[in-house]
């Protein structure tokens, strides 16, 4: 029953007040928005179909112009693609350069061991020598 | 069209059926906490691979589905994105991939429409979304094969264009 | 009524474009990176983009359209704005999200003018909830056409309405809205609409005491009794929020709407174009001072 009053109520509610209130409101805000509206005709209030028409010879420089920016650009863009490849190739060539040096210390370290171990071998053989040369001359001595 | 609540009950009889988990495309599968959603992540197929590599020149990292519930039209509500592999600065990444031409991309074309949308419910995140209005004469909804409503709408909406094998 | 939906459609802001300098040539003229622009509250964005890169063509540094790898949008003060609402709906939002945004009622008098703000931007990927926009012509006009199927089913329940739309009437249901045409828009969308409705296209937008916004599409079903905007409160508001009719108002077209309005009434007379009706609804700060009049 409350409902239905309340139906009842709202169905005979002065349909003018509220739409009256929407349409000074929205009057009032479409007034607002429009200050200086003026300033803002870029588009001539239209989705803009009317842009000023220039110079034919200077729009073709123009196009031109643009074409050449967007080769140079891509040139740009390609260069720096072989520059990081070239960049790319440096560092493996580094690195391969720095495992070479690695590489070549350690032969130096084995070389450098090798010769000393050869010179204790020759300093051995020496002694040994000079002792069976010895031995061999005191026999001689005896014998004579 | 389908209630709300059978539906519900429906996804949760999907999930538990293994049918994902078993799929050979199929890398996650998750069943959200509220029970209101799918979420899948899908390796491309070869097929579709191939079709990003020849309009696209680009390569597809994977799918991503959403499986979710349109209140509007009350039917079962099927999001995708796809995400392309891409290396910046010789870090692999992995990026939304937003084709001119998303039907032909998933050889759906004339099958289903598909719609960029902002989804209010998924933090407004851009979703491509297929348009769910015709689904019930897609799938038909008489009351005796109700029961297996979602299970058909699975195998249009999902296996139909991506194709299903078992892993 | 009629009244109503004619100063609803023929309402304007003034907008003002600023293009990233990273679209034009190093040297371009200053003035080609701005535009002011007088854009209709009921219509989308990117109809203007066709007229902004006619106007920047001369002066682009690369080729926007065929450049896969970029990405552009709308942002006002570094945040990115959806396209995809109409242009009233995005003022009155940005509005409710800083009072700095406009200028006040008493500036105004002060000789000010209200303008929307927008720069266009571009980037490697879009912002996670912004629908990129495609060079393709006729997204926009999909996009719309979705929504008034969307529009149409919430309204009646399926999408009769709008499918046995022939195919001139839809051709001519989006041209009303590029060309201005109300008589058009008017015979058309009433069409698609029933005067007893099943549920009402509502979509909520809502900014927080704390500066945080929502943006929400609930259900809101139309039985028996003719509900007002207070009836549904309970669906536009999420009770863990804290917010409620007492404490906010509700924007709607630019005006603040009384909660006692007929839902109904409110729908068919300040819907927008898409279909939808969309409410702001910004929290009142200082305690029981309303916010100026807008």
């Amino acid at each position: 029953m409350k409902v239905r009053k309340r139906m009842y109520k709202r169905g005979n509610q002065k349909p003018s007040v509220m739409d009256k209130s929407l349409i000074s409101k929205l009057t009032d805000r479409n007034n607002k928005e429009a200050h200086l509206s003026e300033l803002f005709q870029d588009n001539n209030g239209s989705l803009g179909d009317n842009i000023p028409n220039h110079d034919d010879a200077l729009l073709n420089t123009l196009t031109i112009l643009q074409q050449e920016l967007k080769s140079k650009e891509q040139e740009i863009r390609k260069l720096r693609e072989v520059i990081g490849l070239k960049n790319k190739n440096a560092e493996r060539l580094n690195d391969e350069l720095i495992s070479g040096t690695i590489e070549n210390n350690v032969l130096q370290q084995k070389l450098s061991d090798l010769k000393t171990e050869h010179s204790k071998l020759v300093a051995k053989f020496f002694k040994k020598t000079e002792k069976e040369t010895n031995v061999m001359n005191t026999e001689k001595e005896r014998r004579d | 069209m389908i209630h709300y609540r059978e539906w519900q009950a429906q996804l949760q009889l999907l999930y538990h059926s293994r049918i994902f988990h078993d799929w050979a495309l199929c890398q996650e599968v998750h069943l959200s906490d509220n029970k209101n959603a799918l979420s899948l992540r899908l390796k491309p197929s070869q097929r579709l691979q191939k079709n990003t590599w020849r309009t696209e020149n680009k390569s597809l990292d994977h799918i991503q589905l959403y499986l979710t519930y349109s209140q509007v039209y009350n039917e079962p509500l099927l999001l995708l994105r796809i995400w392309e592999s891409k290396c910046i600065n010789d870090i692999l990444m992995t990026k939304l991939m937003f084709p001119d031409d998303i039907e032909s991309l998933l050889d759906v074309e004339g099958k289903f429409q598909l719609g960029l949308d902002t989804i209010t419910n998924l933090e407004n995140s851009v979703w491509y979304s297929f348009h769910p209005c015709d689904t019930s004469n897609i799938i038909g909804d008489q009351i005796e094969v109700m029961p297996t409503y979602l299970r058909r709408w699975v195998s249009i909406f999902v296996f139909s264009w991506l194709g299903y094998e078992d892993s | 009524m009629d009244e109503v939906k004619r100063l609803v459609w023929n309402g304007e802001l003034n907008v003002l474009v600023s293009i990233d300098p990273s679209f034009l040539m190093k040297g371009s003229p200053r003035e080609i990176a701005v535009l002011r622009i007088r854009v209709p509250r009921e219509t989308y964005l990117i109809n203007y983009m066709p007229f902004i890169w006619k106007k920047i063509k001369n002066f682009l540094s690369f080729d926007p359209l065929n450049d896969n790898e970029k990405y552009f949008w709308f942002e006002h003060n570094k945040i990115p704005i959806s396209w995809n609402y109409p242009v009233g709906v995005l003022f009155d939002g940005l509005l409710g999200r800083s009072s700095t945004f406009a200028t006040t009622f008493e500036d105004q008098l002060k000789d000010e003018i209200t303008i929307l703000r927008i720069r266009l931007v571009m980037g490697d990927s879009p912002p996670p909830t912004i629908i990129p926009i495609t060079i393709s012509k006729t997204q926009v006009e999909k996009y719309w056409f979705h929504q008034w199927k969307q529009v149409c089913f919430i309204l009646n329940g399926s999408s009769k309405g709008i499918m046995s739309l022939s195919v001139n009437e839809s051709r001519k249901f989006w041209s009303s809205i590029i060309t201005r045409n109300f008589h058009d828009f008017i015979e058309i969308s009433s069409k698609i609409s029933t005067s007893r409705p099943r549920h009402i296209p509502i979509i909520v937008q809502i900014f927080k005491a704390s500066g945080i916004s929502r943006i929400s599409q609930p259900t809101i079903r139309m039985t028996g009794v003719n509900p007002t905007l207070k009836d549904i409160e309970e669906d536009v508001f999420n009770t863990d929020e804290g917010m409620s009719a007492n404490n906010c108002i509700v924007i709607c077209q630019g005006i603040e709407i009384p909660w006692e309005i007929v839902l109904c009434d409110l729908y068919f007379k300040l819907r927008s174009f898409d279909g939808f009706l969309y409410i702001t609804l910004v929290s009142i700060k200082n305690n029981d001072k309303a916010l100026p009049e807008l």
